[in-house]
Formats: C-alpha cells, sequence, structure tokens
C-alpha cells in the first residue's frame, strides 16, 4: 500500500486526533478544561424557617445554638465537650412512622462535623426531644407535623456562636425494598443548603 | 385449519398469561396477618390476645397521670381491656387509615395499655393513644380506619385483633383526663 492509501484509511482517526491535541493547545493557557461548574452540581440554598418537602419528610430549619445546659436539665457535658441544638420542624410525608433524623444511610439533614452521610451517631451523645413538652421526637407520625430539638454533644472547639454553617437538607428516591418488606431510599442525597448562624444560649 | 386457529390460540394464552400474572397473590396477600374482627363492646379473642374496646373518641389535649399531651394533629383515645390469651405477650396497636398506619404514640411512658405485656388471666384497662392529623375526620378513609391489636410490631402471619372505626362523627373533646392502666375489665 503506497502512504497515501494509508492516510486515506486512517483519516478520521487522525482528524479526530488533531482536534483533540488542537483542543487541549488552546485550553491550556486558558485554565484548561475544568473551568466551567456543572449547574447539575450546585446545591440550591433555602432560607432559615422554611420547609423543604422531599419524599421523606419536610424540614424547616429553625434555630441552631450552642449550649452547655442540655435542654432536658440534666444530663451532663463531658470534658471538652459542649450541646450543639438543632430545631426543626418536620412532617412525616409518607404512609409509616418515620424516624424524625433517620439513619446512617439517609439522614434528614446534614450537619458538617456532626451529621455525616454514611457515618453512625452514637446514641449517647445524639438525642431527640418535642420542643412542646420534652417528651422522646425520634418519631414522627404521618401527616402529623411537629418542632423538634436535636441535641448532639460536640467537640467545644468544633463550633463558636456566630459562625455560618450550612445545614444539608437531604432527599432521596423511594423504591420498592427487595430484601426486606418496606421502603428502600435510594441515591440519598443533599438536595438544599440551610445557611444559618449558630447562636449562643447558656 | 390449523393455521386458522394458531392465532386465535395464541391470543389465547396470552390472555391466559396476563391473568395468571395478575392474579398471582403478592406478598402483602402471602404474609397477610390472620385477623379476629370484632366491634366496640365485644370482647375479641386471637391467638394472643383477648381484647375488649370500650369507647373510642377524639380530643385535642389529653392528660394522662402527671403528662399533659398536647399535638399539632389530634388524639385518638380508645379505653380498652387487653389481656394475654395463653402467655405473656407484647401489646402493640395501630390504626390505619387508607392504608397509612398511625403507630401507638410512645411519649406517654408506660401509662397506656400497648407498648408493654400483658399476662393471661390478668386484665388490664386503660388508654390507647394514637396521634392523628388535625383534618383526619374528612380524610379518605376516615369512615373505615382499622385498629389492630398485635403481639408485636410485624404482625406478618401472626394473630392479630382488628376493629372498624368511623372517625367522622366523634366530637373532638377539648381535653380528656384518664386514668393510669388498672388491673381488671371496666
Amino acid at each position: 500500500m503506497t502512504l497515501r492509501s494509508h492516510l486515506r484509511a486512517w483519516w478520521p482517526v487522525i482528524a479526530a486526533g488533531g482536534v483533540l491535541l488542537t483542543g487541549g493547545l488552546v485550553a491550556i493557557p486558558l485554565g484548561g478544561w475544568d473551568t466551567v461548574e456543572l449547574q447539575s452540581a450546585v446545591v440550591p440554598e433555602h432560607p432559615v424557617g422554611e420547609p423543604y418537602a422531599g419524599h421523606r419528610v419536610s424540614t424547616s430549619i429553625d434555630d441552631i445554638y450552642l449550649t452547655d445546659t442540655h435542654p432536658d436539665g440534666y444530663t451532663e457535658l463531658e470534658p471538652g465537650t459542649t450541646f450543639l441544638v438543632v430545631v426543626a420542624t418536620m412532617e412525616n410525608l409518607t404512609a409509616e412512622p418515620q424516624s424524625s433524623l433517620g439513619s446512617a444511610a439517609f439522614y434528614a439533614f446534614t450537619l458538617p462535623g456532626v451529621v455525616e452521610p454514611d457515618v453512625l451517631l452514637s446514641g449517647s451523645t445524639t438525642w431527640a426531644r418535642l420542643v412542646r413538652d420534652g417528651g422522646p421526637g425520634s418519631t414522627l407520625s404521618p401527616g402529623v407535623p411537629d418542632t423538634i430539638q436535636f441535641i448532639f454533644m460536640i467537640d467545644a472547639d468544633l463550633y463558636e456562636a456566630g459562625e455560618e454553617v450550612r445545614i444539608g437538607l437531604t432527599d432521596a428516591t423511594p423504591e420498592q425494598a427487595d430484601l426486606f418488606e418496606g421502603t428502600r431510599w435510594a441515591r440519598p442525597h443533599v438536595a438544599v443548603e440551610v445557611p444559618i448562624v449558630i447562636r449562643e444560649q447558656r | 385449519m390449523r393455521r386458522a386457529l394458531a392465532v386465535p390460540a395464541g391470543l389465547g394464552l396470552l390472555l391466559l398469561a396476563f391473568g395468571v400474572a395478575y392474579s398471582t397473590p403478592g406478598a402483602p396477600q402471602v404474609e397477610a396477618p390472620f385477623v379476629v374482627t370484632g366491634g366496640v363492646g365485644d370482647q375479641i379473642v386471637s391467638q394472643h390476645l383477648v381484647a375488649t374496646v370500650n369507647d373510642v373518641a377524639l380530643a385535642e389535649v389529653v392528660e394522662l397521670n402527671s403528662w399533659t399531651g398536647t399535638t399539632s394533629g389530634v388524639w385518638l383515645v380508645v379505653d380498652a381491656t387487653v389481656e394475654a390469651r395463653i402467655e405473656r405477650t407484647g401489646v402493640e396497636a395501630n390504626l390505619f387509615i387508607a392504608g397509612v398506619r398511625y403507630p401507638g404514640t410512645n411519649r406517654t411512658s408506660t401509662d397506656t395499655v400497648d407498648g408493654r405485656v400483658a399476662d393471661a388471666g390478668f386484665p388490664v384497662t386503660g388508654a390507647i393513644l394514637i396521634e392523628l392529623p388535625a383534618d383526619v375526620q374528612t380524610m379518605p378513609g376516615a369512615a373505615a380506619a382499622v385498629l389492630r391489636l398485635s403481639p408485636g410490631i410485624d404482625a406478618r402471619l401472626d394473630s392479630v385483633i382488628e376493629l372498624t372505626l368511623d372517625l367522622t362523627p366523634l366530637d373532638v373533646a377539648g381535653r380528656v383526663e384518664l386514668a393510669t392502666p388498672r388491673d381488671g375489665a371496666r
């Protein structure tokens, strides 16, 4: 075969390679290709006090504060810790009772350094209480909204009063579970973020 | 002749296949509990429990022992007498309205007859409290709500007691005072 016939046979590959090479050479002085922020990856902001309705629960972040006094009046702090209290109004939107905070696979909200996806929370340093009477706030009946204090014992230097934190309200897709009876929550993700300033309540 | 029959026969078999697939029971039917039914005032006997629902009411606020229960919804207050039939067993209460499950409340510790154990030959009378949405009486299915008493949370293939309750004509009391569970029938 002659050179001309070789070039003719490989022409599509040569053309494609040339385009890529040219694009790369042009992109390098312009900062490369990774300069566009995917709009689909941007998590929208959500205002404080406004409910966000996911598939499992509707959640409104009402308040967040630091305190050295547990709302129950008697639980004491470990040395070097403090209580971070998140107050949220929630409503169960499903047909079954739901845990207000959820589980490690699908928490109702995320809080950097405190409530992280797939990280188990200790039952001895996490509490959920109803604001109305201090009763247990771990279970939500369908269609009955309530305001809940989520209390976390955290390192005292993790957050300070006046600091802004972004609480992520999550959502997932309900699917029929295969290995157990009930609903499986697929693709949990942070749907919106609530920027809120931490108060101090001593 | 055979060719003329082939198409209708094929269609018939397809229809038969759809019918079989459509009528095959799913997990909810295969695993359904064994239900014993009755009405308010009847003594209902299942494999595990003997129960009599004495009265049913709706209330905005309930007082039980030292606890005052407020809610953003409304309380279903059921006065019931419950005992185990053969051996000690748990008592779980749930209300179903159009497929939505509302559990007995866990806000009162052990001051209701559900959420605790029952012993054979020792009936206990007291309240069952269930939080419901504020607009429950206008919800679809409110006229045929089903109260289920079971020995455990998982009632699949188990013997349970069920009563059908019509919530729509009930008056909603402002405040109801209740007694803690007491020994004996009402």
